[in-house]
């Protein structure tokens, strides 16, 4: 059976169906908005001129990629499941897990190529701040590279999210609970690490239960760790970036995305296209 | 055999309570090689059920479906299959150049292999003007027509059609099954349901019918009309001294006509002449598909084939 080819084919049409798809052109002028608005605004703020453009610049560059794959990337494969073009398509010699991956890997070339465009627009946002607005405001430490690392580990990050959505659509076959509940991991992944952290830290001065501890410990490990991408920080302060925390998160989100996408494939297996 | 059902029974758990539907019961059917096969059935008879589980989108309780003695959910089996499913919704964004080149890319067809066909079917339906634009754009007819051609454009052994009919013109009607046609005289293998019944007959040499997830006729189409003739017999004056016949009475004071089914066309006779009414015209006719196909499904005259 034609494996790979059918995985390419299947990318290509959902590439294509998610790159004409209106929103996303509502995601690339929101995003350009943003830009410009960093841009004409910078001069507002008294101080960190360096830290707030970079910062917003990133941050965008994040959102943008958060709506992409709750409205658009999530959709397109509910959409399927919804409306029955599913038929279609497993109608063909293509295996349910070869079906999982073209539209993963097609969801994913439309994420890389539309954050390319999101950071680009970014890029040249911080480089006209930084060589005409507010240059001196920025960190002396102030790396392009770190700004680069920072928008990759975003991709990184939307690859697990986009992965932990593809399970929920396999799970409720809606796209609008499988967004809602795709939104809630998303939260709960950026937030939970900093909760844990404080959990045990301060756990004489907070009196935490020991039943709360272990719940936290155990939805800690569950939950996929967004914070971990996060490097955001590090490039609007210019701080060093130890190789080691890269390494480690690509690993991590790796290999978090090929289990959510294993889980999917299994219940997906499994499903019944009444 | 291209396809072969063998006592397939499918029961669904619907709800919280998991409360119990048997869509199929011990269905078995089988569809020679080369053979336009029609599949009919009353809305929620059990035909989409069968497609899906044919096709391995759902799984039986119990049985097999294969597909040239490959189970349907194996898909290399699906490999020499095209589907048109009922009322098909294709990728919107997407154009029929496009669509077709995914066709026949998954079909392990190369692209220019492809579009000289492609080409030929898109003018044949009368598309070209569209083939460039989202099928979003497209009419319910012109979409069915994309459907069926994504059907077929890889020159498939068994073609799949559900209601491959619907919403479809006159001509859109003809073009369909004059394809069928073709498909037939190279020996190609097509299976579908249809609601249209003139072109189950003029299309199929066998038909099956489903009732209630279970199979209640298999045979010849032509089979399928022996003891469906009738007779009309016209009298003078009106009826009321009739009885003890099984006729269908209609008419005023002038005429009446009765209709018997063939085997009750001497007693009625009988009861006429000692009635002493007179007898103006008697004419044989034959059912339609439609009025055999309702008798079947709602007078249970057939029972369930086992």
């Amino acid at each position: 059976m034609n494996r790979f080819p059918n995985i390419y084919h299947l990318a290509v049409i959902t590439f294509k169906e998610g790159i004409r798809d209106r929103a996303l052109i509502g995601v690339f002028i929101i995003s350009l908005v943003m830009m410009v608005m960093n841009v004409a605004f910078i001069s507002f703020f008294m101080r960190d001129l360096g830290k707030v453009s970079v910062d917003l610049g990133l941050s965008t560059v994040s959102l943008a990629g958060l709506v992409l794959v709750l409205f658009i990337g999530l959709n397109l494969i509910s959409k399927d499941l919804d409306k029955k073009t599913i038929f279609l398509i497993l109608s063909r010699s293509i295996s349910r897990t070869q079906y999982l991956l073209g539209k993963f890997a097609g969801l994913m070339g439309l994420i890389i190529m539309s954050m390319a465009i999101i950071g680009l627009i970014s890029f040249l946002s911080v480089l006209l701040i930084k060589s005409f607005l507010a240059g001196v405001f920025f960190a002396k430490s102030f790396s392009w590279w770190t700004f680069f690392l920072a928008w990759g580990m975003s991709v990184v990050s939307l690859m697990t999210l986009t992965a932990v959505g593809f399970l929920f659509c396999t799970l409720t076959s809606h796209a609008f609970v499988a967004m809602v509940i795709t939104s809630m991991v998303y939260l709960i992944g950026q937030t939970l690490p900093h909760i844990q952290e404080l959990v045990l830290a301060r756990q004489q001065v907070l009196k935490v239960s020991a039943s709360l501890k272990i719940i936290i410990q155990i939805l800690y490990y569950i939950m996929p760790n967004f914070s971990l991408f996060d490097f955001k920080l590090q490039a609007a302060h210019g701080l060093p970036v130890e190789p080691g925390h890269i390494l480690w998160a690509v690993v991590y989100g790796l290999v978090y995305t090929t289990v959510c996408l294993w889980l999917a494939d299994l219940v997906f297996k499994k499903k019944e296209f009444v | 055999m291209a396809i072969e059902f063998e006592n397939l029974t499918k029961v669904y758990q619907t709800g919280l309570r998991k409360k119990t539907v048997t869509a199929l019961t011990n269905f078995s059917l089988s569809v020679e090689e080369g053979e336009v096969f029609g599949f009919l059935g009353l809305n929620g008879a059990g035909k989409s059920t069968v497609i899906k589980i044919l096709l391995g989108l759902i799984r039986p309780t119990r049985g097999n479906a294969t597909i040239f003695g490959q189970p349907g959910s194996d898909p290399a089996a699906r490999h020499r299959i095209g589907f048109l499913p009922e009322n098909p919704y294709l990728y919107d964004h997407l154009n029929p150049n496009e669509l077709i080149s995914f066709a026949a890319g998954v079909a392990g067809k190369n692209h220019h292999q492809v579009i000289s066909r492609g080409r030929e079917l898109l003018e044949r339906f009368s598309l070209t003007e569209v083939m460039t634009q989202p099928v979003r754009l497209l009419s319910k007819g012109m979409t069915q027509k994309m459907g069926f051609i994504m059907a077929i454009i890889h020159d498939p052994d068994v073609i799949i059609l559900d209601e491959p009919m619907n919403g479809l013109d006159p001509l859109g009607r003809r073009i369909v099954a004059d394809i069928i046609i073709e498909l037939q005289a190279r020996s190609k293998t097509v299976f579908f349901t249809s609601h249209i019944l003139n072109d189950v007959s003029r299309l199929c040499r066998r038909v099956a019918i489903i009732h209630r997830g279970s199979l209640h006729y298999l045979g010849r189409v032509d089979e399928l009309y022996d003891g469906a003739f009738r007779y009309r017999i016209r009298l003078k004056g009106p009826v009321s001294e009739l009885t003890g016949i099984s006729a269908t009475i209609t008419g005023n004071m002038e005429s009446s006509e009765l209709l018997c089914p063939q085997e009750e066309l001497i007693p009625t006779i009988e009861q006429i002449n000692k009635a002493k009414l007179m007898i103006l015209s008697i004419e044989p006719e034959r059912e339609e598909l439609e009025d055999v196909f309702i008798r079947i499904v709602t007078e249970g005259q057939n029972e369930p084939i086992s």
